[in-house]
């Protein structure tokens, strides 16, 4: 399909990650996010693949965990409520480190909270939901296209670095069509699977998947280990897009679809005579903070925009550290902010500088 | 145009909008036109979003609906049963896609056996499952089944959004008329965004209904 079709978000990462390889799908369904689980149930039999509808998130995500232990690529998606069931099993998998793919199409919270789109996880995505010293990469596509080249990106960080990676996504950019083309997958890239609990051929030593380590030296130095191949990420995977900010007295940040309409508003301000930029987190952990710094040197002010009650905006005062205020727009529960609303901030805003 | 049509498809297709649009054009003709939502599978993208447009042609929508807010819950509406007492309205179905939404208008079998109606098979080209006439008739049979209804006819509803080009409506024309010709079923209407309407050639534009594509984006607004 390099011919532009049309398809929603949802189907965009699951036909992607089919392209990716990943035979293996352990899904449940959550609005708004089933269509990855639909399109899986029938796409997956078409290329002799698995879909697996699980009894619940938690068996999906063990499905994966077990799925992952013999190096084949597999992948699971939800939705907030779904997500937040599945911390329990991602903890294991990162100390495990195993590699694959959960996507995450966010709705309105806490609790069952709503089904319009929210970025309300993006602490639990990235500080961490479950427990232990481990991370998440999260990458934040903004449009169907780049639903379907994160996804591709997704699969190879995950086997690159042995970890679990998530595609964190609103409800709007699930549910919502654009026309995408499929670039070829690079099928010749390898990764090192010697680790995989796959058969020895009575060759080698067996190998052993887990997460228990009863010796606190033996898990202080893998901990250790790990944190070596996150800093090793945030060195190489670290993903942003700036937009007007070499001038910018005020600097808009905003990820995914919302990020559309902060652009938007940005626009609008630049037309008024108010310099105005935009960063774009591409990845939401490891967080852009150089770009951000870049940008502070000469910004007379940063505001984050977010569809949440303010969580990205802490990441945004730590990379900004002090040099100049930062300010906070967001709507929530599942409300979407319009181009105008984030304009007359930017208003409100330049007023005071 | 009948009493009663029913639109139906692969989920995604247009569906809605060629509905909403059939909906306006029947009102163009008849005093007394109705909108059905029976899409009890997908809470976004919805009939009700042209509530507005449609309330102010007069045109009655019926939804599944939560305490009258935009909550929409997957239970049919008592009011369904209103579009086959009312003999004197004209009624639009929007099925919910897929075969797994063509279900809830098996629950109305016995209803429609007794009405002349039309139930058409919207079809896109552009969406990845419905490309080929091979998985369009796939598409076609399984609603068949699941609705425990047959098709009387085809609508091509062939885009790319914004992006559609006559071209693309043009191609989606001829795998329509090859479906048309394997199943014997007439390909009836094409809904054709209507910016593009002017730039159709006769050959299409005689059987072609303008749409407006009123889902917009927070970004565009």
């Amino acid at each position: 399909m390099s011919e532009k079709v049309l398809m929603k978000g949802n189907e965009a990462i699951a036909e992607a990650a089919i392209r990716s390889g990943c035979k293996l799908f352990f899904g449940y369904p959550i609005t708004p996010q089933t269509e990855v689980s639909a399109y899986m149930s029938k796409r997956m039999p078409q290329v002799d693949g698995l879909y697996l509808q699980a009894e619940s998130e938690v068996a999906a995500i063990n499905m994966v965990y077990g799925a992952a232990s013999t190096g084949a690529r597999a992948m699971t998606s939800s939705s907030s409520p779904g997500i937040s069931l599945k911390q329990e099993g991602l903890s294991y998998i990162a100390g495990a480190d195993l590699p694959c793919v959960i996507i995450n199409i966010v709705r309105g919270g806490p609790g069952l909270g709503g089904i319009q789109p929210a970025q309300s996880d993006y602490f639990q995505a990235t500080k961490g939901g479950g427990h232990g010293d481990y991370h998440l990469v999260v990458l934040a596509p903004s449009t169907i296209q780049e639903c379907v080249d994160l996804t591709y990106k997704a699969f190879d960080i995950a086997d690159e670095y042995r970890v679990p990676v998530m595609i964190m996504g609103d409800g709007m950019l699930g549910q919502m069509m654009e026309p995408v083309s499929f670039p070829e997958h690079d099928d010749s890239v390898t990764f090192d699977k010697s680790w995989a609990c796959s058969t020895t051929g009575m060759k080698r030593k067996k190998n052993i998947v887990n997460s228990l380590y009863i010796n606190p030296d033996e898990l202080e130095n893998l901990v250790w280990e790990r944190q070596k191949r996150y800093d090793l990420i945030t060195e190489k995977e670290t993903r942003a897009e700036s937009f007007f900010c070499d001038d910018a007295d005020i600097v808009l940040v905003a990820y995914g679809t919302i990020a559309r309409v902060a652009m938007n508003a940005v626009k609008k301000a630049r037309a008024m005579g108010i310099k105005a930029g935009l960063i774009r987190p591409i990845t939401l952990w490891p967080f852009p903070e150089k770009e951000i710094q870049k940008a502070a040197a000469t910004a007379k002010s940063f505001l984050s925009v977010e569809m949440s009650t303010g969580q990205m905006v802490e990441d945004v005062k730590l990379a900004v550290n002090g040099k100049c205020p930062v300010e906070f727009y967001g709507r929530t529960g599942g409300v979407v902010p319009v181009p105008q609303e984030i304009l007359d901030k930017i208003v409100e805003m330049s007023k005071k500088l | 145009m009948k009493r009663m049509t029913i639109f139906a498809g692969h989920y995604g297709s247009g569906k809605t909008t060629a509905a909403v649009a059939y909906a306006k054009k029947l009102r163009e003709q008849h005093e007394k036109v109705m909108i059905v939502d029976i899409d009890l599978i997908n809470p976004y993208y919805r009939t009700k979003d042209a509530q507005e447009e449609l309330d102010a042609l007069g045109i009655q929508v019926i939804s599944p609906t939560y305490a009258n807010t935009n909550i929409e819950t997957p239970s049919v509406p008592a009011q369904v049963m209103a579009a086959f007492s009312q003999k004197d309205t004209y009624v639009v179905f929007d099925a919910a896609g897929d075969d797994d939404g063509a279900v809830v208008l098996s629950r109305f079998f016995v209803e429609f056996s007794q009405e002349d109606y039309d139930f058409f098979m919207v079809v896109n080209t552009k969406r990845p499952l419905t490309r080929d006439v091979e998985s369009i008739i796939i598409y076609k049979d399984d609603i068949e089944r699941a609705s425990r209804m047959r098709f009387t006819g085809l609508v091509n509803a062939t885009n790319l959004g914004e992006e559609t080009t006559v071209s693309d409506i043009l191609e989606g024309e001829e795998i329509v008329n090859e479906v048309a010709k394997v199943t014997n079923l007439p390909n009836r209407y094409t809904f054709v965004w209507n910016k593009l309407m002017e730039e159709l050639p006769d050959s299409v534009k005689h059987k072609a209904t303008a749409v407006h594509l009123f889902h917009k984006k927070p970004w565009e607004l």
